[in-house]
């Protein structure tokens, strides 16, 4: 595998990929132009096979990618100088990247079907840079790998760490096979699985169009005979299609968690977490407890009825990291009673059942109910139009029927969602935490030690200037842009006085870590 | 309605930003009236100017086009001044800002990981310069002072990166 034989003290070993690193490389290009490929083969089978240029367009593909990555290959080492990582590439463009062992956070590892069948490893190298992986080393030997971190730990801490360090590892949570049948089965996904297929609709119209043209006509009829007999059939028909629709896309959002996170486990040593889940894919991610900052609970408002919450940690460096950052879970379905022992793994010194909730401005309400007014409102008057539109089709009368039930509908509906709104806004402090809660659709909790508190913005709307409101943001490092947390429609002296005195206990040092995170 | 009373109390001076910082504003705005009106003027010249179904006088979308743009370049310049305030309290820095979606924003000192002095061509026609500060939070530049003289950016910043663990 071109490794060397065991290090001498001080002289840096380095090290080179595994010679499937190419093969690899090419696979991989050519999965993420995936749908180009699927579109250029569709259009090439349907436009019939006149020249070769899908040949030559995959043959290009396969030739540049394959090129870079045997550049890679060939001109890549990586090993360990002293207290540092050192990873060299390139040949005409060269690179020497040192990395400080203590920066380095976190060494994650991605194995899909095929590095499982080649034997390799995908290893990604994180510190604390917010949003990007430092390095990545793809691909290594499994054995090379586990040696990497190994060495890594033993330069880290000190300590002589097996590589099967795995087993002693005590395992804290698994998830069972059911838990991710009602994860998948609960998730809020429909809509953007309905917009997923609208979209191939449309890319695919062209070629659609040609086999199609009979079939829509027969389509166009049939509608129109059903606008004929009247709105509320077609309503009907229309809400049926969209149920079908519907159900299409819970049932793949339900396999598509279950592979996803397939087999997923939680291991403690010491103060690190190791993640490890996925089916096809498989993936292990190492989450370091001093570098949590901020943990999210969030449920859709399924799962919540049911009883359950989806615990993530958002750690610094990792924003734009899918694997590690705030959109893996660690806890993918945890039941009420256990969420708070769950969160004291990232937290020890927190207790989620002493929280007391504190509810915002009841003005709230009226910011919600006008702004869900507009909303529903608007749809009342697109269904009127509908309706006329229809009208000379049925007879009968125009205005009157839609707007006699759809007015007060959206009326009622706002005040009911402008109170649930209100109801699921809440703040709280517990000793060296804060905590901010939102959402009905999607019920999010956020826990942020104090220390973790980068910065604090106070923001005013016109309507909630009007109103006295006005929504804290609490600034942490790592997480995603709006997805951090927020306190929302406070009275304004109250978020003043919060934000003051957040900003000063933030201030202080001996709270957080040496480079500022 | 601003500063808030209970700030005015506060030990917090609230400053505004340098005056000059009014006619940079103002300048860009011209610029870009000038930019959109040729866009508007070109178009109306071509298509629309001498037919018979366009119901405005000719050139009139393109004047009104520019009276709108310059007027607006002055109110937001004095207005968006107006609305601008910043101190520096012992423990962190507090911006305010905003005409219509207000904010105001509080930066611990001791999270300040590095200051930034930069400088457009249009603020260094005027002798301004802006002050961004970073911490390792979300948002990369969390705080941007737009009006300071060079010199005041540079003490503000030698003052804010001397902050560290002098106290706390």
């Amino acid at each position: 595998m071109g490794s060397e034989p065991a290090p001498a003290a001080d002289a840096p070993q380095l090290r080179r990929l595994h010679p499937a690193t190419v093969f690899v490389g090419i696979i991989r290009k050519l999965g993420s132009m995936i749908y180009l490929i699927v579109i250029a083969l569709v259009m090439r089978l349907v436009g019939g096979g006149e020249g070769d240029w899908f040949e030559y367009f995959i043959a290009i593909i396969v030739g540049l990618s394959g090129g870079l990555t045997l550049t890679r290959y060939i001109s890549l080492r990586y090993g360990f100088d002293g207290d540092r990582l050192v990873i060299r590439s390139g040949i005409f463009q060269r690179q020497v990247r040192t990395i400080p062992v203590e920066r380095i956070q976190n060494i994650n590892f991605k194995r899909n079907v095929l590095h499982r069948w080649l034997g390799v490893v995908d290893v990604k190298i994180e510190t604390a840079v917010a949003g990007q992986t430092e390095a990545e080393l793809s691909v290594l030997s499994v054995k090379d790998a586990d040696e990497l971190r190994h060495e890594l730990l033993r330069r880290k801490h000190g300590e002589a760490e097996g590589p099967d360090a795995a087993v002693e590892a005590e395992e804290v949570w698994t998830t069972t096979l059911k838990d991710l049948l009602i994860v998948g089965a609960t998730e809020n996904r429909a809509g953007v699985i309905v917009a997923a297929l609208a979209g191939a609709y449309y890319t695919f119209y062209d070629i659609a169009k040609k086999l199609w043209g009979p079939v829509e006509e027969q389509i166009k009829e049939y509608v129109e005979a059903l606008l004929g007999a009247g709105l509320h059939t077609a309503v009907l028909v229309a809400v049926v299609g969209i149920a079908l629709l519907i159900l299409a896309g819970w049932i793949v959002s339900i396999v598509l968690t279950v592979v996803g996170y397939y087999g997923f486990t939680l291991r403690r040593r010491d103060d690190r977490l190791r993640r490890r889940y996925g089916l096809f894919t498989q993936v292990m991610t190492v989450v370091p407890i001093n570098r949590v900052q901020v943990l999210r609970l969030e449920a859709p408002i399924l799962r919540r009825l049911w009883g359950f919450f989806t615990v993530y940690a958002e750690t610094a460096g990792s924003a734009g990291d899918k694997e590690s950052g705030g959109v893996t879970p660690l806890g993918p379905l945890v039941r009420r009673r256990d969420i708070a022992r769950f969160c004291r793994l990232a937290f020890p010194d927190f207790d989620l059942d002493q929280v007391q909730w504190k509810s915002v401005s009841r003005l709230t309400i009226r910011r919600g109910f006008f702004r869900s007014v507009f909303g529903l409102l608007g749809l009342v008057g697109l269904l009127m139009l509908v309706d006329q539109a229809a009208a000379p089709a049925r007879g009968g009368p125009r205005f009157g029927l839609t707007l006699l039930w759809g007015i007060p509908v959206a009326l009622g509906l706002s005040a009911c969602w402008a109170w649930a709104r209100y109801r699921a806004l809440a703040y709280a402090e517990l000793g060296m935490f804060v905590l901010a809660r939102a959402g009905v659709w999607t019920r999010k909790i956020w826990i942020v030690p104090q220390g973790k508190i980068q910065s604090v913005s106070l923001g005013q709307s016109p309507f909630q200037r009007r109103l006295g409101l006005a929504k804290l943001g609490i600034d942490t490092a790592g997480s995603r842009f709006l997805s951090g947390a927020q306190i929302t429609d406070l009275p304004y002296e109250v978020a003043v006085n919060v934000q003051d005195r957040l900003s000063q206990i933030a201030n202080a040092e001996g709270l957080w870590l040496p480079d500022g995170v | 309605m601003f500063p808030p009373a209970h700030e005015a109390a506060q030990q917090a001076q609230l400053r505004q930003l340098h005056p000059a910082l009014r006619k940079v504003w103002i300048l860009a705005g011209l610029l870009t009236a000038g930019f959109v009106v040729l866009i508007v003027g070109v178009v109306e010249h071509f298509w629309w100017v001498g037919k018979e179904s366009w119901p405005l006088p000719d050139y009139a979308l393109t004047v009104g086009v520019l009276v709108v743009f310059v007027v607006k370049a002055f109110v937001t310049a004095f207005w968006r001044y107006q609305s601008w305030r910043y101190a520096i309290r012992p423990h962190d820095v507090l911006l305010h800002y905003g005409m219509l979606w207000r904010t105001r924003s509080c930066i611990p000192r001791l999270r300040i990981q590095h200051v930034d002095i930069e400088s457009g061509p249009i603020d260094r026609a005027f002798g301004m310069v802006k002050l961004s500060l970073y911490t390792a939070g979300t948002a990369s530049a969390v705080g941007t002072i737009p009006g300071l003289l060079p010199e005041d950016a540079e003490a503000l910043r030698e003052t804010l990166l001397a902050t560290e663990r002098a106290d706390g």
